[in-house]
């Protein structure tokens, strides 16, 4: 517990001393979230509305910015997520096929898809466009994790789900970012177009 | 590439990119990745999208108007001591929630302060339909449940709760009343072939059991 002998002014004090360095990054977690501006305020304003309410159970020393993450993803889901945007779904089929079969994988072609220098000629609004298109679970343990640096178990508490369905989300994320960045490559120009079959 | 090699579960390679795995398991898939090469192109894929996404996603910074905006609404908030804070914050997002939390809550506080005999269902608290016999094996319901789930590593407790797994699989709770507590808590029979006979409750897949025979 937080409250010691603290009255509630520097208790406040306290309060935007710790928090308010992560608002950067909140927000713009929330907007990668909503994807509006507007509701992406209104969720950051919402998240230190209620870290501040609970403050009294924050427990000091521990990790304050998975705390105030968990807040921010509990709320985004809560109020949020039901009147935002539904994201474009990638095909799956389309992106599978890194995975298919052992005949398939060891073709040439593919073994040229993985090349890793494909990846830096794309530019970053591409990179962002691509996540933009993951589903919404996707894409927050994407954030948490590759962006923000959480742990497992940090992320598996920050959205209150298993460690194996962080891992399990992680993975088919990477692989529908791989996919649709291939087809940027395609599009670029990059790479040789895949035969449909 | 041989059909073993390439049975490395992707959540696995996973939580090997992000340095997740155990000592043992991470050396386990090092060897493996030193003679599949296309486990190891795999990995270096992930890893590439990994490091491009926290090279090139572009996070905005806040506007700067919304520190002085979440200061004014701090202004006007306070810290609620704990229980209060709870229900005032259910109440703000779920009034229907937030009701049925407060009523369960109230409920739960009250139930001790009744006599036991109070708690013991009499005939006419059970919505009966009919009587039913019923065959099928003892079982632990939370065992099922949990192989069912494919959950087969978690060890739910070292105690078991009994319930009737017909043949097409239904399965049947017991009210933890009379002989229907004989049934649940005594681990002895499980796996026993039985007719219990009991009254239906309210359809739900429980009986409520008057009595019961191992054939």
């Amino acid at each position: 517990m937080i409250w010691g002998n603290r009255n509630e002014q520097e208790l406040k004090r306290h309060f935007e001393e710790i928090a308010y360095q992560y608002m950067d990054i909140l927000y713009g977690t929330a907007l990668k979230m909503t994807k509006d501006p507007v509701e992406a305020e209104d969720l950051v304003q919402d998240t230190y509305l209620r870290a501040y309410r609970f403050f009294n159970k924050f427990e000091e020393g521990t990790n304050f910015k998975a705390w105030i993450f968990k807040i921010l993803t509990n709320t985004f889901i809560n109020k949020y997520r039901k009147k935002a945007k539904q994201p474009h779904q990638v095909d799956f089929d389309k992106v599978e096929f890194l995975y298919a079969d052992d005949q398939k994988e060891n073709s040439p072609d593919n073994v040229r898809n993985l090349d890793n220098d494909i990846y830096q000629k794309l530019f970053d609004d591409k990179i962002n466009d691509a996540l933009d298109k993951l589903s919404d679970e996707f894409r927050m343990v994407v954030l948490l994790c590759d962006v923000h640096g959480f742990a497992y178990k940090e992320i598996s508490e920050i959205a209150s789900i298993p460690i194996g369905t962080v891992m399990s989300r992680l993975s088919r994320g990477r692989k529908q970012l791989q996919g649709l960045l291939l087809e940027y490559a395609e599009q670029e120009g990059f790479i040789k177009k895949r035969s449909s079959n | 590439m041989s059909q073993k090699e390439s049975s490395i579960p992707s959540e696995k390679i996973t939580a090997y990119v992000d340095n997740e795995l155990v000592e043992v398991e991470r050396d386990e898939i090092e060897a493996r990745i030193g003679n599949d090469p296309k486990l190891k192109e795999i990995c270096e894929a992930q890893k590439q999208v990994k490091k491009l996404v926290k090279e090139c996603v572009l996070l905005e910074k806040a506007p700067v108007h919304l520190r002085a905006r979440i200061r004014r609404s701090l202004d006007q908030a306070q810290i609620v001591p704990g229980f209060l804070n709870l229900i005032s914050d259910i109440f703000r997002y779920h009034a229907v929630k937030g009701l049925a939390t407060t009523c369960t809550i109230l409920v739960l506080v009250a139930l001790p302060w009744f006599p036991a005999e109070n708690l013991t269902p009499s005939s006419d608290d059970v919505i009966a339909v009919k009587l039913q016999v019923i065959e099928g094996k003892l079982i632990c319901v939370d065992c099922e449940q949990l192989h069912s789930e494919h959950i087969n590593s978690v060890k739910h407790s070292d105690f078991h709760r009994a319930g009737l797994k017909t043949s097409d699989g239904t399965i049947w709770q017991f009210l933890d009343y009379g002989k229907g507590s004989e049934l649940i808590h005594d681990f002895s029979r499980l796996n026993a072939t039985m007719h219990v006979e009991g009254k239906l409750i309210n359809g739900d897949h429980t009986l409520n059991v008057q009595s019961y025979q191992k054939i």
